[in-house]
């Protein structure tokens, strides 16, 4: 009996929970489903309200400084303006002072507002100077937003822009150096959660999720005053003679550290509605030319290596015209019996084709190959071109000639004066860099051979003779060759009228420290010589140069005086 | 429950009681720690905004050819030529 009673208790208090359980339940699923059908609007409204969402963290991009620290290109934090269309016209506050502040009319802000009120957020100026955007914040119109960027500012302005080139408008390598060092100086952006308003305000910072990392700075090897220098005597010279284009490089020869690398026309790096293609190539790298008789001392280095020739040889120039199977080869003068010295002097192209059809067919070809002519410089830069030297056992009689003085090949600026390094350092070719780094040569001639034609190359400029007399450095040896080559013309054979001037120089001739080479394409004020228009250029910059690297005259007229007060009569070291 | 039982659940109840106060203290840390490192990056956002400012002013001074003008123009300066120019030579 009593077993039965509990049973009883026992169903009764079952059923009580089960009931309370079924209602609860039944309580909840109405509720779920009041929410879901009728309350759907105002929880939509209310999660709208506070979105979590993932923002980027911007990175700061390393800076790019010369070899002195000197900034020459720089990030800093700007700020982009933003708005939410809607929610600024219905502020109905006063835009002309906003859009005063941006640069725009206030019509064209309003129509801008207008025409695409049915977006989220628009932008309406990026990458404004920080004081500016102050005094927009300071306006506190509802709907404006400020999203910090970086900006980035070439201090060099236009004397170092195609070099350093330029980055796109997120930030990134586009043209130079900037694309060649992208990836060290570009850092990562980080990563950090928000709790934010459907108004894009930020309610609140929630956690880091990837911290950002900074860009790495480059230190350059150029020095930011000489490349100034450089540009300003280049751009004046391309400018006095009316030329199409000019192109300056001064270098280190013994590491092939690039001082200074310039070109005009240039373009102004700060301002990108002055981006033109024309002004924006680095044409010491990405022009191709035929050289000239830049080559001539090569030609020498490979008849002295053939030991057919020495430097007293005696070779026939007369009547000043030569014939190589149907081709006719000019010196300006006639230079009658000379010597294979005198063929530099005074650049005589008979002699060198003379020397050339001498020599084993491929003899000049391999000195050219030796000194990096028909390679990349393995620098890396954005464009550079490689160059050509054609194949010398498909060479005609007459392609050997002219090879000999710096046509049928192709080069860039910056090839001839990594081959003129050889001629500096006594035979070793050094490894271009644009970083301030010690990079090892390579000996590929002897010096025997390199210092005998650096001899001769300083009589081309120290000799009354000579065709480099404008390159001369009061105080200072100097050596080089110049250049005068006649253009291709597009319709076919070598044009009469447009030549390209080019100088090669070393200096001080004694002992070599530093290398210049110039060059302008197609002067048109009558006057086209290299020596008569790249060498004064020449002759300018590695003054400025000398000095600026404080490397001591080796050619000084007047007396010198000891620090004790008496005076000496110069002599050579 | 035995004395023991009584001890441990005593226990339990005091490291969860601490457990969740802690929670509550680190999670406010936690909270006024990255309020801190919010004002300090914006701080040094102004900051590196000050310093790009004043590095763009700098170069602006120290431009190679505002110096050659300010030479030329205001000091009359010139360069030397050969006459002018002697050689010093430190033993």
């Amino acid at each position: 009996m009593k077993r039965r009673k509990a049973k009883k208790t026992c169903c009764w208090q079952q059923n009580a929970v089960f009931v309370a359980v079924i209602f609860l339940m039944l309580t909840l699923l109405l509720k779920i489903t009041h929410i879901i059908f009728l309350d759907k609007h105002d929880y939509k409204t209310e999660a709208r309200k506070r979105q979590i969402t993932t923002v980027s963290i911007p990175a700061h991009r390393g800076n790019i400084v010369d070899r002195h620290g000197e900034p020459i290109a720089i990030s800093t934090p700007v700020d982009t303006i933003g708005a939410v269309p809607k929610q600024v016209i219905e502020s109905e506050k006063d835009l002309s002072q906003l859009a005063q502040l941006l640069g725009k009319t206030e019509d064209k802000l309003k129509h801008d507002l207008k025409s695409r009120s049915h977006k989220k957020y628009i932008i309406l100026k990026r990458q404004v100077n920080p004081i500016v955007a102050q005094k927009i914040k300071e306006l506190k119109i509802n709907g404006i937003h400020f999203k910090k960027e970086y900006k980035r500012y070439y201090l060099g302005g236009e004397t170092a822009s195609q070099l350093v080139g330029i980055t796109d408008k997120d930030d990134e390598g586009q043209e130079g150096l900037e694309k060649l060092y992208n990836a060290s100086l570009r850092g990562e952006p980080g990563k950090k959660r928000i709790l934010k308003d459907n108004l894009r305000h930020t309610l609140k910072n929630i956690s880091i999720l990837k911290k950002p990392k900074e860009g790495q700075d480059i230190i350059l090897s150029i020095d930011r005053q000489l490349q100034y220098q450089a540009y300003r005597d280049l751009k004046s010279q391309v400018i006095r003679h009316n030329a199409l284009s000019g192109s300056i490089i001064v270098l280190d020869p013994y590491n092939g550290q690039i001082f200074a690398m310039a070109s005009a026309p240039a373009f102004n790096p700060n301002k990108r509605s002055d981006y033109s293609p024309a002004g924006m190539r680095n044409r010491a790298m990405t022009d191709l030319m035929e050289p000239g008789s830049v080559i001539k001392p090569f030609t020498v280095i490979a008849a002295l290596a053939s030991n057919r020739f020495n430097l007293s040889t005696t070779i026939d120039t007369s009547p000043g015209i030569f014939k190589v199977s149907n081709y006719v080869i000019k010196d300006i003068h006639n230079n009658g019996q000379t010597s294979v010295e005198n063929v530099l002097i005074k650049s005589s192209n008979i002699g060198s084709a003379k020397i050339a059809l001498d020599l084993e067919p491929n003899a000049i070809n391999t000195i050219l190959h030796k000194v990096g002519f028909g390679q990349n410089t393995q620098s890396g830069f954005p464009g550079e071109m490689s160059g050509a030297l054609k194949d010398p056992e498909k060479l005609s009689k007459h392609e050997r000639a002219t090879l000999s003085f710096g046509y049928n090949m192709q080069a860039t600026l910056l090839q001839v004066a990594r081959a003129y390094s050889v001629i500096a350092t006594g035979g070793y070719l050094p490894t271009i860099s644009f970083l301030k780094k010690n990079t090892k040569p390579v000996r590929v001639l002897p010096a025997t051979h390199t210092n005998a034609v650096l001899r001769v190359l300083e009589k081309v400029v120290s000799s009354d003779e000579g065709t480099g007399k404008k390159a001369r450095i009061a105080g200072y040896t100097v050596a080089g060759k110049t250049g005068t080559i006649k253009k291709y013309s597009s319709s076919g054979g070598y044009s009469e009228n447009k030549y390209i001037s080019v100088f090669a120089g070393i200096a001080p001739a004694s002992n070599p420290k530093l290398i210049c080479v110039v060059m302008i394409n197609e002067p048109s004020k009558g006057v086209y010589f290299g020596g008569e228009i790249a060498a004064p250029v020449f002759s300018k910059v590695m003054e400025t140069a000398l000095r600026k690297f404080n490397i001591s005259p080796d050619m000084f007229k007047h007396k010198d005086i000891h620090m004790d007060g008496s005076q000496v009569a110069w002599s050579r070291k | 429950m035995n004395m023991k039982n009584v001890f441990i659940v005593s226990l339990l109840v005091f490291l969860n009681v601490i457990s969740a106060i802690s929670v509550i203290f680190f999670k406010h840390e936690n909270k006024e720690l990255y309020k801190d490192l919010e004002q300090l990056n914006e701080e040094f956002y102004s900051l590196q905004t000050t310093y790009g400012r004043l590095q763009l002013e700098q170069s602006a001074y120290i431009a190679p050819g505002r110096i050659e003008r300010l030479a030329r123009e205001k000091l009359e300066m010139v360069k030397p030529n050969q006459k002018q120019t002697k050689r010093v030579i430190v033993p």
